[in-house]
């Protein structure tokens, strides 16, 4: 039975607004997103604000240098560290992104594409076992908003799926990416949603974008959740158990209020649908 | 290994792209897409290096400094995981290069340096401190140093963040960069050469500061006098009161 311990609404806890997140006033996220690279090796101010912060939420981890799609090796020494760090502050959550940050050597921290295509799927599902046998945890992937394909061999959510099931692992949603890809590259989002394998989606992210051109969508987290993407949400959620849902904000922050506003709308809407000791008061 | 050569090739052209802005055929991305993974990435590691060294750029101007952030990332290739420490690759590139020979900036690894030292202090790992008294003005009590400190040596004078007073008065410079323990704000502080070695020796161990005199007066072949004793128990006092000197133990 769906209570309403399982309606959990995070945010991303960014240096920009982290004092305002720690000292939240009224309804305040269930947990903080941080992305464990900015706080690894890093000791005085900022690590004490982290302290801070783990003391008041529980914390998830959303990754950006694993790097799972690499031609280049696992950096085993950076996944070792990262078990600690993610020991340390008691993260069970710690997802990352199906793409590559790192080739021939050389990191290049943002997201690239990879191919999709049947190689990539052995390769990457392979690396993935390995991750989840040092972190002692499920790694969770998430599906990435990207401009091109680059040389794919099959279709997206194909690609997404046959390494769910090869691997085992579990599936970020970020239904804000399918939203962009869908319209980056003509496809119909529902029906991506509806052929991603929803059993093994443990955890969803929501977030804003911003239109640069007339065909084209730039994934920048840095605007408010637009109309079509809460109603892709409410479409997916018909489809899922309830997971946590984090509300993605990295930069051209608002007023905590304008924020607060945006959980509260998709703890509605999780309450909605996934609640159903949940009464609504209308 | 279960990647096929091609794919492999394909991944490395579009990264290779996206590293260094030079472009090449790409089987099956849209040619009217690709040039935003090169702007993307460029504008993260453009922004990671605009903030670790505003003093750097502002001296440099901003097209001179583009052209450095747009070399660098293509000719070096980045090594940390953790991209707030990226900014310490830029000074091993300009060190290993000789860049500064190419634009007549002499000053330029040294001032990078310093500005890095600001990022690396500030970011310094947290350790154990151990439980100190206070410091009793005693040849022989042994000195606890706070841990979160740089000594460097400069020939230029870094610290004035002025290109002018980097080129007039190249020289001898000591500067401790230090993080004050309850506010975690770095601070600067410039040393004579002297007190820079008796910091340095005092930080290598737990020492008294009889001890690490004797040390200094041995390796640099000098009388430690009683006058020096003086001067080396008022500067230490003065670093107590900085909250370099944590106390002793
Ligand atoms: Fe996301």
């Amino acid at each position: 039975m769906t209570n309403d311990d399982d309606i959990l609404v995070g945010l991303g806890f960014r240096r920009s607004i982290a004092d305002e997140t720690i000292q939240m006033k009224g309804s305040s996220p269930n947990f903080v997103e941080i992305a464990p690279e900015n706080w690894m090796g890093m000791g005085g101010y900022w690590r004490s604000k982290l302290h801070e912060a783990a003391e008041r939420f529980p914390i998830t981890a959303h990754g950006l240098s694993l790097s799972i799609g690499s031609p280049d090796e696992l950096d085993f020494e950076f996944v070792k560290e990262l078990k600690k760090f993610l020991d340390e502050f008691n993260i069970d959550i710690y997802s990352e992104h199906l793409s590559y940050s790192k080739c021939d050597n050389a990191h290049i921290y943002d997201l690239l594409p990879i191919p999709f295509r049947e190689d990539a799927v052995k390769h990457i599902s392979k690396r993935i076992k390995t991750v989840q046998d040092i972190l002692e945890r499920p790694l969770i992937l998430e599906n990435v908003s990207y401009y091109t394909p680059v040389a794919a061999k099959m279709r997206e959510e194909e690609f997404i799926s046959s390494i769910v099931k090869e691997s085992g692992c579990n599936l970020l949603l970020d239904v804000n990416n399918v939203y962009v890809n869908a319209f980056n590259h003509d496809y119909n989002a529902k029906d991506f949603i509806k052929n991603l394998p929803l059993d093994q989606v443990a955890y969803m992210h929501m977030a804003g974008h911003e239109k640069v051109e007339k065909d084209l969508i730039i994934d920048t987290h840095g605007q408010p959740i637009i109309d079509p993407v809460y109603d892709l949400f409410n479409y997916t959620l018909d489809l899922t158990e309830p997971v946590p849902v984090l509300l993605e904000r990295d930069f051209n922050f608002p007023e905590m209020e304008e924020l607060q506003g945006e959980m509260t709308n998709l703890k509605k809407i999780m309450n909605q649908k996934w609640n159903k000791a949940y009464v609504v008061d209308e | 290994m279960s990647l096929t050569n091609e794919t492999k090739d394909i991944q490395s052209k579009l990264a290779e792209y996206a590293r260094t802005g030079s472009k090449k055929e790409i089987e099956g991305a849209r040619d009217d897409r690709l040039h935003h993974y090169r702007r993307l990435v460029y504008n993260v590691v453009k922004g990671v290096l605009d903030q670790g060294f505003p003093i750097a750029k502002e001296i440099m101007g901003e097209e001179r400094w583009d052209d450095l952030v747009f070399d660098f990332f293509k000719r070096h290739k980045c090594q940390e995981n953790e991209v707030w420490k990226m900014p310490s690759e830029l000074v091993e590139f300009v060190d290993k290069t000789n860049y500064q020979e190419s634009i007549g900036l002499p000053y330029l690894p040294e001032l990078l340096l310093f500005e890095w030292l600001e990022i690396q202090v500030h970011g310094m790992q947290d350790v154990a401190l151990p439980n100190t008294q206070e410091f009793g003005s005693d040849l022989d009590e042994a000195l606890v140093l706070n841990p979160y400190l740089e000594i460097a040596q400069f020939q230029y004078p870094v610290h004035l963040r002025s290109a002018s007073e980097m080129e007039a008065n190249k020289g001898h410079y000591y500067l401790l960069i230090y993080r004050e323990l309850d506010s975690h704000l770095v601070k600067f502080m410039n040393l004579t050469g002297f007190t820079a070695i008796l910091l340095d020796t005092l930080g290598q161990s737990p020492k008294t500061l009889r001890h690490a005199l004797n040390e200094m007066g041995q390796s640099l072949g000098m009388e430690i006098t009683h006058e020096i004793e003086q001067k080396a128990i008022e500067f230490i006092e003065k670093m107590v009161e900085k909250g370099v000197v944590l106390g002793v133990k």
